[in-house]
């Protein structure tokens, strides 16, 4: 009978060490995926332009920098607030302004891009809500090799930071 | 002989008023001042065509550009990022100027797009900026008559089944253009003077401190 218990309590104890251990294996490859997402891209100084009540568009920015030896392509972008994401190069001929889409946006290996307010922007389309200064946008990119990778935008009324 | 030397000294004389008419123009521009933004016109050009009403839905003639100085931007209130980048940059010049230099000053934002700006949606979102900013509006041609003043170049364009569609200055927008069209401007903001008079343009990258200096000379005079 003790030896019965005895082996009970050790098969228990067999148990519960490869739970530690898959607990172990799964907080692992979970971290390791997290931080595999976090590394794609740089991203600096995110955050959204306060629009106007009743405006359904809003321009995101920041800075990107793919800082992995691999070429990484953007090939969809969204944004928790609206129904549709997309990145926008304004073009300049002279005193001409248009807006450009660009579409599969590619960062070769030690590259950045920088969306800054009258150049480059992360167009926020048809938001579902009016955003109100200090809401925070979750924005979603997703990569050519199948990752993701989301971040965090708050809403500001200007450009964080020295102005002119 | 006494003919042709008399004939040679009133060409020579009127030369002489001519470039000196010309000179005297130019000096009532710009005067003494120098500019750090401001790009003076050579000649000023008296402001007409206007025949439009503001986000109140009052009528707005050339009277409304006499008596103050006027800073102009014309855009669209859907564009996400230039627009509202310059809005808030008069907005800033603006507040940034005593209460007798504002009082010398109008604020203007001139849609190029009346389909969608409404005067409701423009009282709204210059109020956002500053409820001292006036917007024009009114039909496309009476726009583009207005825009013609400042030889402004615009169009709007869509995509429709993969092929670009532009809709030129002064054209409404067809029925089956989808929601989402852009409009194509000229970034410069405007001056006019205390007559109406079209008087030069800050071309883009605008900086609030430089059309704040040039400004303030001018509402010196």
């Amino acid at each position: 009978m003790m030896r019965q218990i005895n082996k009970t309590r050790a098969i228990n104890a067999i148990t519960r060490q490869w739970r530690l251990l898959a607990v172990a294996c799964s907080a692992f490859i979970a971290l390791s995926v997290n931080t595999v997402l976090a590394q794609t891209l740089d991203v600096e100084g995110a955050w959204v332009r306060l629009a106007p009540p009743g405006m359904s568009n809003y321009a995101a920015y920041m800075q990107l920098e793919n800082r992995s030896h691999q070429l990484v392509t953007i090939v969809a972008v969204s944004a928790d607030c609206c129904a549709m994401a997309m990145f926008h190069r304004n073009i300049k001929m002279d005193d001409m302004v248009n807006m450009e889409q660009i579409s599969n946006l590619q960062l070769a290996p030690g590259a950045n891009f920088i969306l800054k307010p009258g150049e480059a922007h992360l167009m926020l389309m048809h938001s579902r809500k009016n955003l109100l200064e200090g809401d925070k946008v979750e924005i979603h990119f997703e990569f050519a090799d199948g990752s993701a990778q989301s971040l965090v935008a708050p809403v500001l009324r200007q450009e964080p930071g020295p102005r002119d | 002989m006494k003919s042709v030397f008399k004939q040679s000294l009133i060409l020579l004389f009127g030369g002489f008023a001519l470039v000196l008419g010309f000179w005297m123009a130019n000096k009532h521009l710009a005067g003494d001042i120098k500019f750090v933004a401001l790009e003076p016109l050579p000649q000023t050009i008296k402001v007409h065509e206007v025949d439009l009403q503001n986000q109140l839905g009052q009528k707005v003639n050339a009277n409304f550009f006499e008596g103050r100085w006027s800073l102009l931007y014309f855009g669209f209130t859907s564009c996400p990022d230039l627009c509202p980048m310059e809005l808030q940059q008069l907005a800033r010049v603006y507040h940034q100027l005593n209460i007798r230099e504002q009082q010398l000053l109008n604020l203007v934002f001139v849609t190029l797009d009346p389909e969608r700006d409404t005067a409701d949606k423009m009282k709204g979102y210059l109020a956002f900026f500053d409820p001292h900013f006036v917007g024009l509006r009114g039909s496309n041609r009476q726009i583009d008559s207005f825009a013609k003043n400042f030889s402004l170049y615009y169009q709007r364009e869509y995509l429709a089944d993969g092929t670009l569609i532009k809709v030129p200055a002064g054209f409404d927008m067809p029925q089956n253009a989808p929601i989402d069209y852009q409009v194509e401007h000229g970034s410069r903001i405007y001056l006019i003077g205390r007559q109406g008079e079209f008087m030069g343009s800050f071309p883009p990258p605008h900086s609030v401190d430089s059309i704040l200096s040039d400004l303030r000379q001018l509402l010196k005079k």
